[in-house]
């Protein structure tokens, strides 16, 4: 029995054989030959290599935006959707996002019977994913970085430590949520698009309430909103959302934007 | 037959997200890294899985017959693309499959070498620039994990030339990845 033949039958992850004359020959040939016991670990190997050297990332939320949308179309019976033509295909996903968000804005006028509202409601919560663990903090900002179309910048609190990750929705847009642990509390930092939520008042003036129990302080940066969250005392919410204010103030100064930003928001901040 | 629209609505769109990653990376792959090739390719395979959604009885084998659909699409794609039939002159049958793998002999250290040059990239290169017929092949089962006979099912293909893509799949590999001084000579007639 040759080479070829004993590789042939001996084929790594094959169908499961049975112990026939030829199958039980190719082992013995096995045994003695150093050739195909090196060939056989190879083929093993170089899946094994493969597998590993595979990029295991997410699909990002574009793309389960556009697939969610067009088999929410698909199952009501809208027009057909896109396929194939990448720059159609752009367009349409845009598209859909404007109507999503639209969507989302009238869905208490949906009758929860209806599958456009569920198949809206699926397809967001499906794009926020589950988020990621992680105590690097630069790790949590890649993570948000991929996911979002703005800048996250994850402040640092004395005696915290960052937990996580993960993405938010508030009224059909996207935004990020970064999972501290502090002094035995659970916080949560929110960024979100201001449209999308809280009254307008001044830039970096602090807004506090509580609900269910745990504290919320909240204000307005340029185009986004930012809150704090946690069962802390509201003093302490405070002084944390004017580190965080400072901190990305600090940033956006040395990012060559922000100096006369930053005396501004120091002192509304501190006023608040 | 699509799934009814007022019964078990989410049930669908649950499966696709359930594999959707694993879906876009294979579909990444496919399309030789080209995402909006890639997105398209999904949205092609998500529509056509829900068309055919009332065709899957077992749900454990959500995942094998998403990915049917995927790589059957991903072919038919490049056969259109290609705008003829898909060419048979590549597969390596019985006897010549045989004498095939009787050459192959051992590379001197190609798997360490490999490892210890951070060679994600260059494998992504390498599998990109295989056929396409190998390189679902290898996505399918190396990468993705499916057994050759879940391949062969998939690809309605015999099981012996799935083990024969994938063989020659790692040739061209190996070729690619292994420097020219360390290759040469390699391959060989053994017994």
């Amino acid at each position: 029995m040759g080479c070829g033949q004993v590789r042939r039958l001996l084929w790594p992850d094959a169908s499961p054989r049975g112990a026939t004359p030829e199958v039980v020959d190719a082992q013995a040939h096995l045994a003695g030959c150093p050739d195909c016991r090196a060939f056989l670990a190879e083929m093993v190997a170089s899946a094994g290599l493969l597998h590993r050297a595979a990029p295991r990332g997410s699909a990002p939320p574009r793309v389960r935006e556009r697939l969610f949308r067009a088999t929410a179309r698909a199952r009501v019976g809208a027009l057909a959707p896109p396929r194939g033509g990448s720059r159609r295909a752009l367009a349409g996903a845009a598209a859909a996002l404007v109507l999503a968000a639209g969507l989302w804005r009238t869905a208490t006028r949906i009758s929860r019977n209806d599958p456009v509202a569920a198949f809206a409601e699926d397809h967001l919560r499906a794009a926020a994913g589950p988020g990621v663990r992680t105590t690097e903090a630069p790790m949590a900002v890649a993570w948000l970085r991929e996911r979002l179309p703005f800048a996250i910048q994850v402040p640092e609190f004395p005696d915290g430590r960052v937990e996580g990750a993960r993405l938010y929705l508030l009224a059909g847009r996207h935004g990020g949520v970064v999972q501290y642990r502090l002094g035995g509390h659970d916080l949560s930092y929110y960024v979100v698009p201001t449209d999308a939520a809280l009254p307008a008042g001044a830039p970096f003036e602090l807004r506090s309430a509580v609900q269910a129990g745990y504290r919320v302080v909240a204000w307005r940066e340029g185009a986004m909103v930012h809150a704090l969250v946690a069962d802390l005392p509201e003093v302490t919410l405070r002084e944390l959302a004017r580190i965080c204010i400072a901190q990305s103030v600090r940033a956006a100064a040395v990012r060559g934007s922000g100096e006369a930003t930053l005396h501004a928001a120091v002192g509304l901040a501190g006023s608040g | 037959m699509p799934p009814s629209p007022t019964s078990s609505a989410p049930a669908f769109e649950e499966l696709l997200a359930e594999h959707l990653d694993a879906l876009y990376r294979t579909a990444l792959r496919l399309c030789r890294g080209h995402a909006a090739d890639a997105e398209d390719l999904l949205q092609d395979t998500a529509l056509r899985a829900f068309e055919a959604a009332g065709t899957l009885r077992d749900p454990g084998a959500a995942r094998s017959w998403i990915f049917t659909i995927l790589s059957r699409t991903h072919l038919n794609r490049v056969r259109s693309q290609r705008r003829r039939a898909e060419t048979t002159e590549t597969e390596l049958e019985g006897a010549a499959f045989e004498e095939a793998l009787a050459a192959w002999i051992p590379a001197v250290t190609p798997l360490d070498l490999l490892e210890r040059r951070q060679l994600s990239e260059r494998i992504a290169r390498a599998v990109d620039g295989l056929p396409a017929e190998l390189r679902t092949v290898v996505v399918l089962t190396d990468i993705e994990g499916f057994r050759q006979r879940e391949v062969a099912v998939m690809l309605e293909l015999p099981e012996g030339t799935i083990a024969s893509r994938l063989f020659r799949a790692r040739l061209q590999l190996r070729a690619a990845l292994v420097p020219p001084v360390e290759h040469a000579g390699q391959h060989r007639r053994t017994r």
